[in-house]
């Protein structure tokens, strides 16, 4: 057994509406939603209705938005596993953290809680994830898992109003490099 | 219609399908056949029709390629594009891969550069290619495309994984390429 908190998804469904509504005050958040900060709340809400509905669907879906539960501090973050090929046993994931989850340092955590859920509960062979290349913390973290660059996408990514190149990171299930303490089997 | 030297290129139409099943093979996985989730999707001639109908689906982004005999060689097309996108993943799938060495594959070539940087506004085109596809991935290099990198074992087919390399092109870089070609 272990003191570390565990992080775990779950799918989210309406009831979270309005956690994540408030999560959506975070700069942060709004990007990683592909939110448009000239959009009247109203419609930021019908947007993230339809993305909730559309994340509740049937387990075998092609993929969705999903709530990072931690047995400690509660829901602290959103994962988007996308593009879920179940015949090639592979996704492209990505993940945005509360403020009060990163000022915690959760980051390391999460992300790992995200691919355990992806290896450990969809049986995937392999996950992908763009990382903006400016964002040198969350590369560190990426390589940290075993994950290996396999592609620079140049120009590709939009941040703060400018094209930065986005690097395409590829984990396949046997180089993973679980934390000590991501055993989830005891 | 584009009429060329080598090609004539046109919109899929709903008689096509007989002949553009003949590119929907399992037995040869190729990019052109990956679907968002980057699965090889092979379509039955029913859903190949009913996908040739929908001309609101279709139009100006799945064009037929023929000879200038009128034989149906392949066919092409710009996917994704939206008025917010700045880029396209385009294909060009010809049923003889030994033609994408010819005149009549540089043809296409150039009407997807034209479709994609000129008329859509565009600033750059994504291709992909299996570890397979020799020939389309030196067709692409050919004309300026330049790799991304490689997705280590992205797509499962016949029983294995297979790699799958993106390439990109700007269209800075494809309109340098053009005045040298010119003089």
């Amino acid at each position: 057994m272990t003191d570390e908190p565990r992080f775990t998804l779950r799918r989210t469904e309406r009831l979270d509406l309005d956690t994540i509504i408030e999560w959506l005050d975070d700069p942060a958040f709004l990007a990683f939603l592909h939110g448009d900060p000239t959009r009247a709340p109203k419609q930021l809400r019908q947007h993230l209705a339809a993305m909730l509905a559309y994340a509740a669907a049937p387990m075998m879906s092609g993929g969705g938005f999903y709530i990072i539960d931690s047995d400690r501090h509660g829901p602290v973050g959103l994962a988007s596993l996308q593009s879920i090929g179940w015949r090639n046993q592979n996704c492209e994931f990505d993940l945005c953290l509360t403020e009060p989850a990163r000022a915690q340092g959760l980051d390391t955590a999460c992300l790992h809680g995200v691919i355990g859920y992806c290896f450990d509960d969809l049986n995937l062979h392999r996950v992908s994830r763009p990382v903006p290349a400016p964002d040198s913390e969350a590369v560190l973290r990426m390589e940290g898992t075993g994950a290996k660059r396999e592609a620079v996408l140049r120009r590709h990514g939009l941040r703060d109003g400018t094209r930065v190149d986005m690097y395409l990171y590829g984990l396949l299930r046997s180089e993973y490099r679980r934390p000590a303490a991501a055993d989830r089997g005891d | 219609m584009i009429v060329g030297d080598h090609a004539v290129i046109r919109a899929a139409d709903l008689d096509d399908s007989p002949l553009l099943h003949r590119l929907y093979d399992v037995s040869k996985p190729r990019s052109f056949l990956l679907g968002p989730s980057r699965e090889v999707l092979i379509p039955t001639r029913d859903e190949l029709q009913e996908v040739l109908s929908r001309k609101d689906l279709l139009s100006g982004v799945f064009f037929v390629v023929e000879d200038k005999q009128g034989e149906l060689r392949g066919c092409c097309s710009l996917r994704g594009v939206t008025s917010s996108a700045f880029f396209s993943e385009m294909a060009v799938a010809l049923v003889d891969e030994a033609d994408y060495a010819t005149p009549l594959a540089d043809e296409v070539m150039d009407f997807i550069r034209y479709g994609g940087f000129h008329e859509r506004k565009l600033r750059k085109l994504m291709g992909h290619c299996l570890d397979r596809e020799a020939r389309y991935r030196e067709f692409l290099v050919r004309h300026g495309f330049v790799s991304n990198g490689v997705q280590r074992e992205m797509v499962y087919a016949l029983g294995r994984y297979f790699d799958l390399e993106s390439l990109s092109l700007f269209r800075d870089a494809a309109d340098d390429a053009l005045q040298e070609e010119a003089g």
